[in-house]
């Protein structure tokens, strides 16, 4: 190579190559489902082409060879020389995956170039079984315009929308705008003040200086939702690799899913994008190994053979829902209730509604795999997803009818850069807590907690809730006097108690990249933010404070420094 | 001498490689394009185009086609073209070459066969 293929070129080689390997899953998936198409057929050949010459130009020579191949069996296969029939098309999903392989390898930091001498055999395979002349001619599905190259035609179909005038920007970037449009709102309200006061003391001046300041702070918020409406990304983005999942893992248990998407354009910010495919993959696993049953069962059963998950997202004033519905065996509540009496995690003796019962899927060390399978069974229970959902400041919930179904929605913020919070003083200190973990805030007599094994409670209504002191915590003095206030927070049915001295109220606040603020090892510490005199709050990580560990500042702080 | 290169290609990858080959001229300015009626519409706005670097396989509008409608507008026509192109169409550039292109280039290609071939058209 001449010049250094720089890690800037990698990435754009990288994200467009993913695009590309999508184009071509989806085109497999669809051959699959509906038989040889000239047009789908055609449709990949666009992306292929450029997926070889870009591999071509970064040296990536194994891979723009398969490529080449690739290319060459779905050229004959439009033009009927090949049939892509379930053999061919398996020997495809194969390539596919080895392909995927070798460009996320070629393309991670090592570099490593893999050999694709197997899968290129594979191709030449098919290759060889077709020289003999053409087969059987193949439904040209759609009316084609005359066009002056088949290319154009190629990727005039369905598969991807052109690509206009677009500009590419590193998301780091975006962040950074974002970074400094929060400290320009914060420095806002301190110019806001300050023009009061120099208001009242020039009455010459003062209107205008008012005004003036009215219109930066106008501009600033437009500045703000522009940035924050240019980090958006539909949920396609996550999406896009499910029918490809749902059909290997449907495959390898013998099982038949049809996975239907719905509400793809929903955009939400990247930094949600990105944490969100883990989860999803996990409860989308799930579903196809404990939820839809064999086609055998479910025709007993009276179902039809073909299981559906239906896969949906869509925005709900100022969050995304994301449900994920499968028509499968349903959650038995009294197995769950049974497996979580041997697990420890019900008293016997404690009662709980079915609805209630079903959230037990959610606690970590529970896992409703009675075999072990090779898919979602490793001893990884849903509480991975929980926590994932925690990062995200997301809600998740779960409903089933025994022998009809399950049904998970998800509740994630738009954005987790910017999050609601409340703010309380602890001391001298200010801290904040989100307020989708807050469920009440009451005044207390402090005479009123009670201690039991070693830490105060606080009867709230009927229920006797743990209680945290947060000046304790975080080695702070708290105020003196007999009554304070307590902030009740909740995650899943859990609830906790946490003192603090006064309440604030309720604002938006834009999170600051954590590692510039605070050590690593904080407890409880989800992230920061500025206020408008220039103080750090810190904002608490509610989930931490429920397990009482030492949380490593991960969560939204690693979200937006990496972001 | 100051070059206006406008280039033609689908490929983001390919766009940030043209802007990192051609940073070795200091008066060059490089004007880019997704697909060949985005070109068009470039052509109309840039004054003076001294040469267009042309990607073949595109949407919306191909390499070809673009070759076309340049060709029967008096005021393109003598803009000069080099084809890229890349391995397995090799008659569509034989066809671009009959079109008028003056060159072509085949990917992967290195900096130096574009800085001659650039050379060669433009002057040194």
């Amino acid at each position: 190579m001449e010049f250094e293929v720089s890690a800037e070129l990698v990435s754009i080689y990288l994200e467009d190559a993913r695009e590309q390997l999508a184009v071509l899953d989806e085109v497999l998936l669809r051959l699959e489902k509906e038989g040889p198409r000239q047009d789908v057929i055609a449709s990949v050949l666009g992306p292929l082409h450029t997926l070889k010459g870009n591999s071509g130009m970064i040296g990536l020579g194994a891979i723009k060879d398969y490529v080449h191949r690739l290319e060459e069996v779905f050229g004959r296969a439009r033009d009927g020389a090949l049939a892509l029939d379930g053999e061919a098309l398996d020997r495809l999903f194969e390539g596919a995956t080895a392909l995927r392989d070798a460009v996320e390898t070629a393309c991670a930091p090592g570099r490593e170039q893999k050999d694709l001498a197997a899968a290129q055999a594979a191709l030449a395979a098919l290759l060889a079984e077709s020289s003999a002349p053409a087969g059987r001619p193949m439904p040209a599905a759609q009316p084609q315009p005359a066009r002056a190259g088949d290319e154009a035609q190629a990727d005039a179909a369905a598969v991807g929308p052109a690509r206009s005038s677009v500009v590419r920007v590193d998301f780091a970037k975006l962040d950074h705008l974002l970074n400094l449009v929060g400290e320009l709102i914060v420095h806002r309200t301190k110019l806001d003040d300050l023009a009061r006061k120099i208001a009242a003391v020039l009455p010459g001046a003062g209107p205008e200086l008012l005004e003036a300041v009215h219109q930066v702070e106008s501009a600033s918020t437009q500045l703000q939702e522009t940035i924050m409406d240019v980090r958006m990304l539909p949920v396609r983005h996550v999406f896009e690799r499910f029918p490809r999942l749902v059909r290997d893992l449907a495959r390898q248990q013998g099982k038949r899913v049809e996975l239907v998407l719905q509400g793809e354009e929903t955009r939400v910010d990247k930094a949600v994008i990105d944490e969100l495919g883990e989860p999803l993959v996990h409860l989308i696993r799930n579903a196809v190994d404990h939820g839809i049953e064999t086609p055998a069962l479910r025709k007993a059963r009276g179902k039809s053979p073909t299981g559906t998950l239906l896969l949906s997202a869509a925005q709900e004033s100022n969050q995304v829902v994301i449900t994920l519905i499968d028509d499968g065996a349903g959650i038995d509540a009294a197995s769950v209730r049974k497996k979580a009496l041997e697990r420890g995690l019900l008293r016997e003796g404690e009662t709980l509604s079915d609805r209630e019962a079903i959230q037990l899927i959610f606690q970590e060390g529970f896992s409703t795999a009675s075999a072990v399978t090779d898919v979602s069974g490793r001893g990884v229970g849903l509480d991975v997803v929980v926590r994932s959902m925690e990062r995200l400041n997301a809600l998740i919930e779960a409903e089933t009818i025994p022998g009809a179904g399950t049904k998970f929605t998800l509740q994630l913020p738009l954005t987790l850069a910017i999050i609601s919070v409340l703010m309380v003083d602890v001391g001298e200190e200010v801290y904040a807590l989100p307020s989708g973990a807050v469920v009440e805030s009451l005044r207390y007599a402090k005479r009123d907690l009670v201690r039991m094994n070693g830490r105060d409670t606080l009867r709230v209504r009927d229920r006797i809730v743990p209680f945290v002191h947060l000046a304790e915590l975080f080695g702070r003095r708290g105020a003196e006097g007999d009554h304070a206030y307590a902030v009740i927070v909740g995650r899943g049915e859990k609830r906790l108690g946490l003192s603090v001295d006064r309440l604030r109220g309720q604002q938006d606040v834009v999170i600051k990249a954590l590692d510039a603020v605070v050590s690593n090892d904080s407890v409880g510490i989800a992230g920061a933010t500025i206020l408008g005199d220039g103080r750090v709050v810190l904002i608490l990580d509610v989930g931490s404070l429920f397990e009482g560990r030492r949380a490593r500042a991960s969560g939204r702080g690693r979200v937006a420094a990496e972001a | 001498m100051l070059r206006k290169i406008l280039a033609v290609d689908d490929s983001a990858l390919i766009h940030q490689m043209y802007k990192l080959f051609l940073s070795r001229y200091k008066n060059c300015k490089l004007v880019s394009a997704m697909n060949g009626l985005e070109a068009f519409d470039k052509l109309g706005q840039e004054e003076n185009v001294d040469l267009i670097l042309l990607d073949i396989n595109m949407p919306v509008m191909n390499g070809l086609e673009f070759l076309q409608r340049v060709q029967k507008e008096a005021a393109y026509k003598d803009i000069p073209v080099i084809i890229i192109s890349t391995e397995g169409k090799e008659e569509d550039t034989i066809r671009g070459l009959k079109m008028g292109a003056r060159g072509y280039v085949k990917k992967p290609f290195q900096a130096s066969e574009l800085h001659s071939l650039i050379e060669k058209i433009t002057g040194p």
